[in-house]
């Protein structure tokens, strides 16, 4: 009985270490084993200068424990001003990036610093992502201000049948000696065929939905609406300057060091594919490499199509409008942010600048130019449209 | 019959005005009047070598009314204007309501209307890591324009986009966020 009851007391003593073993790894996997928290921490801390495979601001972090301890990354997550001077691979790294330092994370701990590592190991694969659908909000779609300046939908299709009617109409009516009705049908048939005359030469120099095919197919869509960025972000010198202004590519660049591939909505014929080529010609404008994150080259302009040009002997100014009328864009450029392929909204005639001019008070709320102009015409008229203060005057935009 | 001819010619002419092909833009009546010899922004000048308008300045001219800013573009740089760099301007609701107006508009993309890090492209998943302001006490006006002005790390520069007023009217700003 004794020793039966011994050997029960060995294997007990065994299984009770082997399972105390077991569960202790269990339990340092399962601390360890966190990548979804880690690729939350990973996306707010890290990604502003690390990627997974590519190469950044930062060196790419993929597997990173199979290169370094955890006690090294530890180190360079929470001090690494101080690492970098005491490890002589964190020095070799240092240098290897232009001599950039890590913005040093104190707040994040050894289990956060493990859960980060976690998700280096498994990457996005790793991880049972929720498909989060980001709703499309376009800003400016129930926008009043241009609801009525919807340009007019020009189907002209049956116009030249209309006049081919009546050619055949006055031509039958001649063949059958009806003198008087051939005649009336002829003075109505010559003058719409004058209507329809004019109505040809007065589009001629308006360029109303004029789309021209631009050299990337960049999309306002995207840009404006989808992602809400403002026009004057890229059009930054329409607050001070007679021109809107082209964004030269270090403002692309500006998202774009970082955007490498197209994730929004694929349109028209056009995959995926095609749009991550046409950001590399964005790189290839401004001279990026991306698998080295440098400018290596001395790049070359983009040659866009200018949509918009008013002829040459009216003068325009952006700053005018935007600055000290505090016009919005799309008061003349139109829903610009659903467009994909910018084109013409407005007709840019002269009627159409008049026409504005006569309507539109002057909003003189923190706005000092014409103010005694103005408040001469307020006593008068209660009130002063642009036309009021000289903006009918021939020398305002013709000189 | 000949009256016939004539005014078949004549829709012709109205059919093809109908289906212009609007890739293309419309024919002018003046053309050398519409498109006059001086030079567009950003057109063809094809006395230059790269035959543009816009040039870039000459190295090491000064526009007028405006100091080189003498920081340099690094690590040294980016402390010593920490250290050093003041505001030439004094802290009133004009400046700050320009630098809000400003912020927004250049800034909020990515910073957050309440510089929190959550701006709309952080929010929709385009761009990732932009602390809030409240996580970087030690920023001071000096390194906030240091970097409005060369970008650091995945920021680029925004020096090209504001006016050296108008990165202060920003730094302003943003400090008010700050310390919100």
């Amino acid at each position: 009985m004794n020793i039966v009851q011994k050997r029960n007391l060995v294997s007990n003593l065994l299984a009770f270490v082997f399972t105390t073993l077991f569960f202790l790894t269990f339990s340092l996997q399962a601390q360890e084993a966190d990548p979804a928290k880690g690729k939350e921490l990973f996306m707010t801390n890290c990604t502003a200068c690390h990627q997974l495979d590519a190469k950044l601001i930062g060196p790419p972090l993929k597997n990173v424990a199979e290169r370094r301890s955890e006690e090294w990354i530890l180190s360079m997550v929470n001090n690494p001003t101080e690492w970098v001077q005491k490890n002589p691979e964190a020095k070799k790294l240092f240098e290897e990036y232009n001599k950039t330092p890590m913005t040093p994370f104190p707040q994040l701990t050894k289990e956060d610093v493990q859960n980060i590592i976690a998700y280096t190991s498994v990457g996005d694969e790793g991880i049972a992502v929720e498909a989060v659908a980001t709703p499309l909000v376009v800003p400016g779609a129930g926008n009043p201000i241009y609801q009525d300046l919807k340009p007019q939908n020009s189907n002209w299709w049956w116009q030249p049948l209309v006049v081919l009617i009546f050619i055949a109409v006055v031509y039958f009516l001649a063949k059958k000696k009806q003198n008087f009705a051939a005649i009336f049908f002829a003075i109505i048939g010559v003058f719409t065929v004058a209507y329809f005359l004019f109505a040809y030469l007065l589009q001629i120099g308006v360029d109303t939905g004029y789309k021209p095919i631009q050299p990337i197919e960049f999309s306002h869509k995207v840009h404006a609406g989808d992602n809400g960025i403002d026009c004057e972000y890229c059009h930054s010198s329409a607050k001070h300057s007679k021109t809107s202004g082209i964004p030269s590519t270090n403002v692309c660049m500006n998202c774009h060091k970082f955007i490498k591939e197209y994730k929004g909505e694929v349109y028209g014929d056009y995959d995926k594919e095609f749009f991550d080529a046409e950001i590399a010609k964005v790189y290839e404008s401004a001279g990026w490499d991306v698998s080295k994150f440098a400018y290596t080259s001395e790049g070359k302009p983009i040659e866009w199509t200018r949509v918009h040009s008013l002829p040459d002997f009216v003068f325009y100014n952006h700053s005018q409008h935007v600055n000290v009328a505090g016009l919005e864009c799309q008061t003349c450029h139109g829903p610009v942010e659903e467009m994909h392929r910018v084109e013409q909204f407005s007709p840019l005639t002269m009627d159409w600048c008049i026409s504005c001019h006569r309507d539109t008070e002057v909003n003189m709320d923190d706005n000092g130019y014409y103010r005694g102009t103005y408040e001469a015409l307020q006593k008068a008229h209660k009130g002063a449209t642009v036309a009021d203060m000289g903006g009918l005057e021939c020398g305002k935009c013709h000189y | 019959m000949y009256r016939l001819v004539v005014l078949l010619i004549a829709s012709i002419v109205l059919l093809s005005a109908c289906s212009r092909d609007r890739s293309k833009p419309n024919i002018q009546y003046t053309p050398d009047m519409y498109v006059s010899i001086p030079y567009e922004p950003y057109g063809l000048n094809t006395v230059m070598n790269d035959s543009m308008a816009a040039q870039t300045p000459p190295a090491g001219s000064i526009a007028r009314g405006k100091m080189p800013y003498r920081y340099d573009n690094n690590n040294d740089g980016y402390e010593s204007a920490k250290e050093n760099l003041q505001s030439p301007l004094e802290t009133n609701a004009e400046n700050l309501a320009n630098g809000k107006k400003m912020f927004n508009i250049y800034c909020a993309i990515c910073h957050g209307e309440q510089g929190d890090g959550k701006g709309k492209l952080v929010e929709n998943g385009k761009f990732f890591g932009v602390p809030a302001f409240k996580d970087r006490p030690y920023i001071t006006d000096g390194s906030i324009y240091h970097v409005i002005y060369y970008g650091r790390n995945m920021m680029g520069s925004h020096a090209s986009q504001l006016t050296e007023k108008e990165r202060w009217q920003v730094v302003q700003y943003v400090q008010k966020l700050k310390n919100k």
